[in-house]
């Protein structure tokens, strides 16, 4: 081979990817060819400098929203299925947080394909919920009253919330003025799938555009604006319009005495708990940006007497994650 | 799943990917809280019903997932959604999943397709410059954890090696990111690309030659600049980079 090799020779001639004869007619050059042996040697260490960087971890925050996102699948598939079929099965143990921000410190801007996924799911979600609330409604019709008894309730225990959003209500949190939006469901909470049906509810309401914010004005309980009454789903029990400015007032002191501090502030869901009118909430440890991901999320059952000085608490599990 | 008994290692008792090169990077933490089972083993008890299944799978991996999706997109912020992306798209066909590769194989398969479908559809779109820049300063700030001009170089080196590997077509980048950045043997590297061993051997060797007149400068006792690197490598460098073979 009297001329020089090329680059792409060479490289190829590392990879193992000529053939024998011209692999061997560029290494007999090679042998020969100072100035190619030396195009070589500089080949030769991209491979090395290549493997020389260092890249960043992953973010402890994008384990947790990925997680969740994994979560809230689970939950849809949960919600598309049969009840009943539902109901044997383990139920999700964490939430959905799709959207919720990832924390790598600089504005984001290009996202087409972070939101695909999302609208696709909501639609499927809702269209699930839609389901087996159906279902459910026609079990009902179909089998009478449902029992509000433990054992009938661990056998077809309502896994998909139907949730309607409500008014904010305002709480004092680590000397912070805040709000969260409110929930209401058809939901009868039992003991035994506390856990299960407030997540359920949790992700039904992130569907429905649940926010929590810093106070503003239109919050439940606020005198400043009258706030819309809250939607009456099936009957379940709702504050209303009447006294809620006490009834908000009652409900913030009662979150700010059962929420410990360092914890989040997830859902607040108006419900029954064993057929009684309870409030569920719902907490996660507050950090998301940590070395961990979070751990020993929170639901609290409160009866109606909650307040800033009764906690009066029905029930308080804590599951793994959420 | 058929031959789901497939998991850490293939049907030779070899394992199927390597131990990252990097142990700070990318190696996965003990996570006392895992049980023992396998991850086809989970993988069955996902496709069955079990809602944590999948997420201990993902837990088990993601370390070796996240390298996979930043070294090849280089970007946090576009390694973050291709990964999940990623998981959220091997949930859905975790059924079709059909056993003939280890799981693990399986997964960094959805990643790297996720990695390349964006880089394809970033190719395909008009950027501005000052894309790039952002990307790769949120990488030199998130790697490094120290400004651009750090003393060590280690950051302005990840920088430099980002900004060469973008200008590569995304099929020779994921090669070289499998070979080269994570040490995966050609064979794993094929499984995972779903190429023959000859095209990740061509992909990976013209990677190499095109990176060259990028980095040449950053060869230890060379001086820092693109046109060093050019000079150093030869014209020769240059017209391959042009052309290929024929240009000489």
């Amino acid at each position: 081979m009297n001329r020089h090799a090329t680059l792409d020779e060479l490289a190829r001639l590392g990879a193992d990817d000529l053939r024998s004869r011209k692999a061997a007619r560029v290494s007999n050059h090679l042998a020969e060819c100072t100035e190619c042996a030396e195009l070589n040697n500089q080949l030769s260490s991209v491979p090395v400098l290549l493997a020389s960087v260092q890249f960043p971890e992953m973010p402890a925050n994008l384990a947790v929203m990925i997680d969740n996102a994994l979560a809230a699948e689970a939950a849809q598939r949960v919600a598309a299925e049969p009840a009943s079929e539902a109901g044997r099965r383990d139920l999700p143990v964490r939430a959905g947080r799709i959207r919720a921000r990832r924390g790598l410190d600089r504005p984001r801007t290009e996202r087409a394909v972070w939101r695909l996924p999302v609208p696709a799911t909501r639609v499927l979600a809702t269209a699930a919920a839609i389901m087996v609330v159906g279902i459910g409604a026609y079990a009902i019709a179909s089998h009478g009253s449902v029992s509000s008894g433990p054992s009938a309730a661990a056998a077809s225990p309502p896994l998909s919330s139907q949730v309607s959003l409500g008014p904010s209500v305002t709480y004092k949190q680590d000397d912070s003025s805040k709000s969260i939006q409110t929930v209401t469901a058809n939901a009868n909470v039992q003991p035994a799938t506390l856990a299960g049906q407030a997540e359920a509810a949790l992700t039904a309401a992130k569907m429905e555009g649940m926010r929590a914010s810093p106070a503003k004005s239109d919050i439940y309980g606020s005198s400043l604006a009258a706030p819309t009454p809250t939607s009456v789903v099936n009957g379940s029990s709702t504050f209303g319009s009447a006294g809620t400015a006490s009834a908000g007032s009652l409900l913030g002191g009662c979150i700010a005495r059962v929420v410990p501090p360092g914890q989040a502030l997830l859902m607040v869901e108006r419900a029954r708990f064993e057929g009684k009118p309870a409030t569920i909430i719902v907490t996660a440890p507050a950090v998301l940006s940590g070395t961990s991901p979070p751990k020993q999320a929170q639901i609290w059952a409160v009866g109606d007497a909650c307040s800033a000085t009764n906690s009066h608490v029905l029930d308080h599990v804590k599951v793994a994650r959420l | 799943m058929a031959g789901g008994g497939a998991t850490e290692s293939d049907k030779s008792g070899r394992y199927s990917l390597p131990e990252p090169r990097h142990p700070g990077d990318v190696q996965p933490s003990p996570r006392p809280d895992q049980d023992a089972a396998s991850d086809a083993e989970l993988l069955q008890r996902h496709v069955d019903g079990d809602s944590n299944a999948f997420g201990q799978l993902f837990e088990r991996h993601r370390d070796r997932l996240w390298a996979v999706a930043i070294r090849t997109l280089g970007d946090p912020e576009e390694a973050a959604d291709a990964l999940q992306d990623a998981m959220i798209a091997a949930f859905r066909r975790a059924a079709s999943f059909r056993g003939d590769s280890a799981v693990t194989t399986w997964l960094h398969r959805i990643v790297v397709n996720a990695a390349l479908d964006r880089m394809r559809r970033r190719a395909a779109r008009p950027t501005t410059a000052g894309q790039d820049d952002e990307a790769l300063d949120t990488l030199a700030v998130v790697a490094g954890g120290q400004p651009l001009s750090d003393p060590s170089g280690t950051t302005d080196t990840a920088i430099d090696v980002m900004a060469a590997l973008r200008q590569l077509v995304p099929d020779q980048r994921a090669a070289l990111v499998l070979v080269d950045m994570l040490g995966y043997s050609i064979a794993d590297a094929a499984e995972v690309l779903g190429v023959s061993e000859g095209t990740v051997k061509s992909r990976a060797a013209r990677g190499r030659a095109r990176l060259l007149p990028r980095l040449a400068h950053l060869r230890p006792g060379s001086v820092p600049s693109q046109d060093q690197g050019n000079r150093t490598a030869g014209p020769r460098v240059q017209s391959a980079q042009e052309g290929g073979d024929e240009a000489l």
